[in-house]
């Protein structure tokens, strides 16, 4: 039978550098085979990927009996499963048994409570490795650790702040809503600085968002719900496009965020205005033609997404009940399929890729 | 694409995105609390009577209604003071004041309904969401209107044209009743207040 070297196959983009080394890896290990092996890749050829999501070289296929090597790649997950399943139990069991004496605790207890599990947790994700060639379970538990010690320090500082601003100011809600969104923003953030992870990005994400509707519902007279919106879909294009330039990462976590942003807000902005409904048909299509320029599968189905919820809006308030407007619908929902038929050959390329 | 070019524009980007929304949410957004000049400084001999209204405080007040010291009088008793009232305040024409409900959230205004339907804008102010008029009720004579607005300001204007507000106190209940009286009055103290 004749034979196609390896390198040719990925020369011609038939198969993936992992595919092909694990073919190399495989007749290496097969007997009667000898021959230097291949170094294994410290992912140089692969797209960064910090939360594991694209998977992870050690699930590649291993060779028959490779024991070792089937134990390293079971015990993180392992190790992960276990540090949910303990991290739920212990969670309800200090829900329940906090819930009988919390309202009894001294409010300086209850931060100090909230503090210390905010630590632990802390404690607990920096003990998990975060290197890149740490297993992508463990770096996965890491930072749900660390996403639970941001919501943990959220709780502290909030009910901290509602003691010490109560007396202090009149509106202590609204100050306390300010400083423990920053502070909150500050410290995920800090934590995402240490660990690029996608769930880092969502806490800080998170509370950064809240920081900005704490802002503006600040003042006397806050704006109406719309400015709100506004506010919250140009947070969101900013990150977006600060993913895209591969300020924040991971960029695909920040972009999804960002467009997720920027249809919320618009569509708070059309619960008062007819605005908001052009602002997030502009913004689905937007991100239907960035994912086709960026070959992003997912930014074209959000597009999609905010098409499917923007359009209809759109008809209902400037068609009114014509056949034109159903008609309308109609083609709007061919083009939805049609969406659909792109994301399917965008996600051939971007796996050919 | 270079990446740091690219770090560079996708960071020059976000920044306009960012500038421009919150100077539009800064312009536009956030509108102040509507300003109207003080009576108490400079009265207007032309608007005659006193008024009478309810306190934050639950006492009664009394100023006069061309602008001047207010002056409060016991006993301070919510009790004293009845239930707010739906009614209209009606001009002598049979034209009705009214302040517009379901309105625009940006103003706050206070209409003339004429019996044909018509409506006529007497006050039309730029406003918080969250600011409105909650309270009007016009002189015996229907030639002006007391109005007290959610931020407890009682505030007198004309019925005739389109109307300037004047400040006549603070610290008036929103939803208390002012009512105006005058010798030339005796017996007809105020038309019948409106309430949002």
């Amino acid at each position: 039978m004749d034979t196609v070297p390896i390198d040719t196959l990925v020369a011609q983009g038939l198969i993936t550098p992992e595919q092909a080394r694990a073919l190399r890896a495989q007749a290496d290990a097969a007997p009667g085979t000898s021959g230097p092996q291949e170094p294994p890749s410290a992912a140089g050829d692969l797209p960064p990927d910090p939360d594991g999501l694209l998977g992870d070289p050690g699930d590649l296929p291993s060779p028959p009996g490779d024991l070792p090597s089937r134990r390293q790649r079971i015990l993180p997950l392992v190790a992960e499963a276990l540090g949910y399943v303990g991290a739920t139990i212990a969670f309800s069991g200090a829900a329940a048994a906090t819930s009988t004496f919390w309202a009894d605790l001294v409010p300086g207890a209850q931060v100090a409570l909230l503090a210390l599990v905010s630590g632990l947790l802390l404690l607990g994700g920096a003990g998990v490795p975060s290197r890149e060639r740490a297993h992508p379970a463990l770096r996965r538990l890491g930072s749900v650790l660390w996403l639970l010690s941001a919501a943990a320090f959220a709780g502290a500082v909030g009910l901290g702040l509602e003691d010490l601003l109560f007396d202090v100011y009149f509106d202590g809600g609204t100050t306390n809503f300010v400083a423990t969104s920053a502070a909150t923003a500050a410290y995920a953030g800090t934590l995402w600085w240490f660990r690029w992870s996608c769930l880092q990005q969502v806490g800080a994400y998170a509370a950064v968002v809240a920081t900005v509707v704490a802002l503006l519902a600040a003042p006397a007279h806050p704006p109406t719900a719309a400015w709100f919106g506004l506010a919250v879909a140009g947070l969101g294009a900013a990150w977006g496009v600060l993913g895209w330039g591969g300020v924040l990462r991971p960029e695909r976590t920040a972009l999804v965020l960002g467009s997720v942003g920027v249809l919320a807000g618009a569509e708070v902005v059309a619960s008062e205005t007819g605005w908001g409904i052009a602002l997030g048909l502009a913004a689905a299509v937007a991100m239907l033609a960035g994912g086709v320029v960026l070959r992003r599968a997912l930014l074209v189905g959000l597009g999609a997404a905010g098409l499917l919820v923007f359009l209809p809006q759109g008809i209902g308030r400037w068609l009114g009940d014509s056949v034109g407007a159903a008609l309308v619908l109609m083609i709007s929902g061919l083009a939805v399929v049609a969406t659909g038929v792109l994301i399917a050959r965008l996600r051939t390329l971007e796996e050919q890729s | 694409v270079n990446p740091a070019r690219k770090a560079t524009v996708a960071i020059a980007l976000a920044g306009i995105v960012t500038l421009a929304v919150a100077g539009a949410v800064w312009r536009y957004g956030v509108v102040p609390l509507p300003q109207f000049p003080a009576l108490a400084g400079r009265p207007d001999p032309s608007i005659p009577g006193t008024v009478t209204f309810r306190g934050d405080d639950d006492c009664l007040r009394v100023v006069p209604a061309a602008g001047g010291p207010v002056r409060r009088l016991g006993p301070c008793d919510s009790d004293a003071f009845g239930p707010g009232s739906s009614g209209e305040a009606r001009l002598p024409d049979g034209s009705e004041v009214e302040i517009p409900y379901d309105d625009d959230e940006r103003r706050a205004r206070i209409v003339v309904r004429a019996p044909d339907g018509e409506e006529r804008t007497l006050v039309s102010v730029r406003a918080p969401a969250d600011y409105s008029f909650e309270t009007v009720v016009v002189s015996p004579d229907g030639r002006f209107l007391l109005t007290v607005d959610s931020e407890g300001r009682l505030l007198v204007g004309s019925t005739e044209g389109s109307s300037v507000l004047r400040l006549l106190a603070t610290g008036a209940e929103p939803y208390g009743q002012p009512a105006w009286h005058g010798p030339a009055w005796s017996g007809q103290a105020s038309g019948a207040p409106a309430s949002r």
